[in-house]
């Protein structure tokens, strides 16, 4: 009976497996082409994928803000509003008044109004920093009532969105948010409830 | 006369010397592994896909760390059983004394050695490969599959008693 060492048979029976040619020409060829195919593929659906979520986002964006309505707006900036209150914020301008707001807050495009109701519920102005409110810029402003309590009165142009702003009042956080125009600049004063 | 301009993008890469070989010896680690003709080929193309993708190097020790990744990420995907604890001692073989490279019959005709092989867990079929055919030390072994050269050691001794055994089993049967 002829023998051989199991090593040596182990290895002829190795080496008699091989791939096919089919498999072995493909291999080469994905080699010789640089990258896989289907990965060049799956980055392109991953791009096409990123720009139509971008289209679309954008497109939903824009018809939501074309949609909103002047009170839907409104409950927007409210809450906005009572949430910048509630945060309080490290204040940009130490001020008593609003003339000298003015001349600190240069940046502004529009012109500073102290609003009416402010004098008269005895209200005083301590600071302010800068702010946006519905994707415009707005000035925070910082006043105490007599009481020492804090409020929060946000002020920006009367533009886009905010010049169909519905005036009102809402109840939010426990905070109660006014909302109105005054001078051409959309005013949003928010304070505790009594 | 007409002249194609060839864009970068359809530009040829060239072909590493040696792939050939490399793939021969790739493709039969895979079996090794799979110990199915089918599977192996699959195996080979997963991984130098994966290489093409990674941009990784066409040597023999990253192309088989690759075959060996896609195989257990197959086989894991499959929720198969693939290798077992190495620290169980339950191979009655083990305890027998075994020659490692004993002399033996013709056991590839008829298919008795790819029979017994098929009985062989992968991890005792690649390990076998790996120092028989491939040539690597217990510490490459070692390396490769992250287990301790001493684990290696014994499975190696273990497997070959092993598919003595299996062998001695089946030339009795009819």
């Amino acid at each position: 009976m002829n023998t051989k060492k199991i090593d040596d048979q182990i290895r002829d029976y190795y080496e008699s497996q091989r791939p096919s040619p089919q498999t072995v020409a493909r291999v080469k060829q994905m080699i010789g082409a640089g990258a896989p195919v289907h990965s060049r593929r799956r980055l392109w659906i991953g791009i096409a994928a990123a720009v139509a979520i971008a289209v679309a986002t954008f497109i939903w964006t824009a018809a939501h803000r074309v949609a909103l309505s002047p009170q839907q707006v409104a409950t927007s900036v409210a809450r906005q509003a009572a949430f910048g209150h509630n945060q309080k914020q490290e204040l940009e301008f130490r001020v008593t008044n609003c003339a000298d707001l003015q001349r600190q807050m240069k940046s502004l495009d529009f012109s500073l109004v102290e609003p009416a109701m402010m004098k008269e519920m005895n209200m005083r102005i301590v600071g302010a920093r800068y702010a946006t409110l519905a994707g415009e810029m707005a000035a925070q402003i910082f006043y105490v009532d007599a009481h020492g309590v804090p409020c929060t009165l946000y002020e920006a142009r009367s533009t886009d969105q905010l010049a169909r702003i519905a005036a009102g009042e809402h109840l939010i956080d426990g905070l109660r948010v006014a909302v109105w125009k005054e001078n051409g600049l959309v005013m949003v004063l928010a304070r505790p409830m009594a | 006369m007409r002249t194609r301009i060839v864009k970068p993008a359809e530009q040829q890469h060239e072909v590493p010397d040696g792939v050939d070989a490399l793939l021969d010896r790739a493709y039969r680690y895979a079996f090794s592994l799979a110990h199915d003709a089918a599977e192996a080929e699959d195996l080979l193309q997963d991984a130098c896909l994966s290489i093409l993708a990674s941009g990784g190097p066409w040597e023999r020790s990253y192309l088989f760390a690759t075959v060996r990744n896609r195989f257990i990420d197959r086989y894991r995907r499959n929720r198969k059983i693939l290798f077992l604890s190495l620290d169980r001692h339950d191979d009655r073989e083990e305890d027998q004394p075994a020659e490692l490279n004993w002399e033996a019959p013709d056991v590839l005709r008829n298919g008795l050695l790819d029979r017994a092989l098929s009985l062989l867990r992968a991890e005792e079929r690649e390990t076998l490969f790996l120092a028989v055919i491939e040539g690597y030390t217990a510490e490459e072994i070692a390396e490769l599959t992250a287990r301790p050269r001493g684990t290696i050691l014994s499975l190696l001794h273990r497997t070959k008693a092993k598919l003595r055994q299996l062998l001695g089993k089946q030339q009795v049967l009819p």
